[in-house]
């Protein structure tokens, strides 16, 4: 947005600041229309606009608003046919851009963000590794210092997106003899170099939606570091928070999101019905409505505040759910569930193909573990927003080499 | 909104935003709530013949001024718009995290919206004057003589005697209906379903008798009614009544759903309270996931608890684009569901001790309990949604992917 002297000075109030993004949203559906101009042009409008994350400071995609004021923005937007941008590049809209905003040197910020958003560049995360699931702090793979930068050695798996990508947040460790929290550094890493390997990782679908990624004296300068050295933790902490709010933040519109594939099999398929099933898809679409409420409730409360534990609930409730929704799908089949579109990675469908309900249905057994474990999940509700106590820990304290691992 | 796809809720940005006037009433709300009912006084009225705290109730009407924030200025309240139930959901989810002792639902949510919404103004001015100023409690009889929520036919007759309108029959789990001073019955005539204001209380009109009914929940009372050429008054409309007293369902199921928000978290307080401090083993129970991640259960039960019943005040005010019918009914069944899950984990958590009759934790199962069986709860709300989300003949395009 350009400002003059003679305009009125931007609105200040909430109010404000609302009425202004949702104008600029209408300005930008208008001027080039979703379902007419190509996608990229779109984006960039967007961005160009400050809709891209109205929480952002302007100029890095966003208007300096309150967080809530996106799902009025998303309205508008999405309203007029527009993409939804967190499917359009998962671990660069909803997690990376949030981190660099957070942590990154506004040099990054400004070199980063719009390719993200407008998807010329997609992200991915390099944090999981062969060793370490819900125990991300114990991870291995080492980063070493050489001039002014950094060298990788190690191993990460469950990446996704990462044949794809151009970049990805790499969360390695740079002092083994520190406790496993205190020794681990973030860094943005390059993934088109040549000390980066990329190998599909198969799953029980058939396809193989993740990799494993080998870091092979893999460099990245030191002005690709987030946050200071040995901080590494408390930087993955603002990611793994946004994942969670992205993953468990779901729709404003009721009846969408996962439950939708269950209400559409049910009005289509009346041969199906029975009383039994019939009160278990009722049972789930008022969970999936309690869910979407208390996502819209949160983000009303939360109003320019940065993501916090809460966004745990909502992914853990929208893990269980998908798992339900997709297991009642399967029992509404009957015989037909019995049948599979096929193993080979070649038979994965394709936008626009109708819904596959069973490779679904295999594919909702990742959400439970994927992005925290419902355990970890409840351990993070139960810890940081009760404030029970934390489990025994045998590892505290103790230099990262000397722990057990296996 | 016969299709959950069709039933969408824009996102207005005001939505579970309290405004300053309504986190004022919220916490004098729970000033005053936290100060009146502690649980040595809500024990004590549940062997009081009235079951409530008459001094409280005054307080709140004439001291606190609160009990006309959702009935209409053209009664007497405070309401503006058909505004103020989310102000109601606040003071309800506060007298619902103590269990406080006053006839708040069957005086002002039930009596009170329903005489707001008979037609006659000025005659239910006239009969809420008095609970606004928490001097009198009114009843709703909506129920048969079995207690079902059956407005359409509650089985009491009116026809015209000598002296006016006369009722008989029976009408059974009345709420508040044992304090109240009048009692709006929904008696069936030749022109349909009508609403009669009967004297009851210390000056009963002849031939009313009046049967406290030993609850479950003895922190809410019920009573059975019985009418025998018991002589009333008419108010209202004949054709407002039905929709006046679904509008009474709808504030009374709010004000269960509300109450069962602020129930709920006082119940997950004290059990994460419990679960830090209790040691076995040489640790704190709450330090085994096998109870934190029941703790972490119950607040996710909580949290859409809450999220559900504030949505539902919301779109009573007209601040959402959702249905009423739909919103009150899902608020009705997701605290239908979480309320007594509450209790019963809070039950679990605490052991041995949260059987006992010493601890308050059976006073809430029993509020949730008795709860479910108001209003036609959970099951008749389940059974309403099915059939607008479920039932729909016609086809409507699906949203999402």
């Amino acid at each position: 947005m350009t400002s003059t002297l003679d305009q009125a000075p931007a609105p200040t109030t909430p109010d404000g600041a609302r009425a202004r993004a949702l104008a600029a949203a209408r300005e930008v559906v208008a001027g080039h229309p979703p379902t007419e101009v190509p996608q990229r042009e779109f984006l960039e409008a967007c961005f160009d606009a400050g809709l891209a994350w109205v929480q952002f400071p302007e100029g890095l995609g966003g208007l300096g608003a309150d967080q809530g004021v996106q799902a009025a923005v998303d309205a508008v937007l999405q309203g007029a046919g527009g993409p939804i941008p967190f499917w359009l590049n998962p671990m660069g809209y909803g997690m990376a851009a949030p981190t660099v905003v957070a942590h990154g040197s506004r040099a990054l910020q400004e070199r980063l963000l719009k390719p993200l958003y407008c998807c010329d560049e997609i992200w991915c995360q390099l944090f999981s590794e062969p060793g370490v699931g819900s125990d991300l702090a114990g991870l291995a793979t080492r980063a070493v210092p050489e001039g002014n930068e950094w060298v990788v050695d190690g191993q990460k798996v469950w990446t996704s997106s990462a044949h794809k990508a151009r970049w990805a947040l790499l969360l390695a460790r740079t002092d083994p003899d520190q406790p496993k929290h205190r020794g681990l550094t973030y860094f943005v890493l390059d993934m088109h170099q040549p000390g980066v390997e990329v190998r599909p990782l198969r799953q029980m679908t058939g396809e193989a939606e993740f990799n494993e990624v080998h870091l092979t004296g893999a460099r990245i300068p030191d002005s690709h570091r987030l946050g200071e050295v040995g901080e590494g933790w408390r930087v993955a902490m603002t990611t793994l928070m946004n994942e969670r709010n992205a993953i468990g933040g779901g729709s404003s519109v009721r009846g969408s999101g996962t439950i939708a594939d269950a209400l559409r099999l049910w009005r289509e398929r009346p041969d199906l019905h029975t009383p039994v099933l019939r009160e278990r898809l009722l049972r789930l679409a008022v969970r999936a409505d309690a869910a979407r409420l208390t996502g819209d409730r949160y983000r009303a409360e939360q109003g320019g505040r940065p993501a916090g534990p809460e966004g745990s609930v909502g992914k853990l409730t929208g893990a269980e759910l998908n798992q339900e929704v997709y297991e009642l799908c399967l029992d509404l089949l009957g015989p037909e569930a019995a049948l599979y579109s096929g193993y080979d990675p070649t038979d994965a469908p394709s936008a626009g193909d109708p819904p596959d309900l069973a490779r679904r249905f295999l594919r909702s057994r990742a959400n439970t573990i994927e992005g925290g474990t419902s355990e970890v999940l409840r351990n993070v509700v139960a810890e940081r927003l009760l404030g029970l106590p934390g489990d025994v820990r045998v590892d505290t304290g103790r230099p990262w080499k000397e722990v057990p691992r296996g | 909104m016969a299709d959950p796809t069709a039933g969408t809720t824009s996102y207005d940005g005001t939505e579970f935003v309290l405004t300053d006037e309504q986190e004022a009433v919220r916490d004098l709300a729970r000033t005053f709530a936290d100060r009146t009912f502690d649980e040595s006084s809500v024990r004590g009225l549940l062997d009081d013949p009235r079951g409530f705290d008459p001094a409280a109730w005054r307080a709140l009407g004439r001291d606190l001024g609160v009990l006309g924030l959702a009935l209409p200025t053209t009664v007497g309240g405070d309401a503006e718009d058909g505004r103020g139930h989310v102000e109601l959901a606040l003071l309800a989810e506060e007298l619902g995290r103590v269990l406080a002792g006053v006839p708040l639902l069957g005086s002002v949510a039930l009596a009170g919206t329903a005489l707001a919404r008979c037609g006659d103004d000025a005659a239910a001015a006239e009969l809420l004057a008095g609970v606004l100023a928490g001097e009198q409690v009114l009843a709703l009889a909506a129920t048969d003589a079995a207690g079902r929520w059956a407005p359409e036919d509650t089985g009491v007759s009116l026809r015209e005697g000598s002296d006016g309108a006369v009722l008989d029959g029976t009408v059974s789990h009345v709420v508040d209906g044992a304090a109240a001073d009048t009692v709006l019955v929904v008696a069936q005539s030749g022109d349909g379903p009508r609403l009669v204001a009967v004297a009851a209380g210390t000056s009963p009109a002849d031939g009313l008798v009046v049967e406290p009914l030993t609850t479950l929940d003895q922190t809410r009372r019920l009573a059975r009614l019985t009418f025998s050429g018991t002589p009333g008054r008419v108010v209202g409309d004949a054709g407002s009544t039905l929709d006046a007293v679904a509008a009474a369902r709808d504030a009374g199921a709010l004000v269960l759903a509300a109450g069962a928000v602020g129930a709920s978290a006082h119940l997950l307080a004290t059990s994460v309270e419990y679960a830090r401090t209790r040691l076995q083993f040489g640790r704190a129970i709450g330090s085994y996931q096998g109870v934190k991640h029941r703790c972490a259960d119950m607040h996710v039960r909580v949290e859409e608890s809450r999220s559900a019943a504030y949505h539902a005040a919301w779109t009573l005010d007209g601040a959402t684009d959702d249905d009423v019918r739909t919103a009150v009914d899902l608020a009705t069944v997701v605290t239908g569901e979480a309320f007594p899950q509450v209790a019963k984990d809070t039950v679990q958590v605490h052991g041995g001790i949260g059987f006992t009759w010493e601890h308050a934790t059976h006073l809430y199962y029993k509020r949730a309990v008795g709860d479910a069986a108001l209003l036609g709860g959970p099951a008749a709300a389940s059974e309403r949604l099915a059939a607008s989300w479920l039932d729909a003949t016609v086809a409507s395009p699906a949203v999402g992917a």
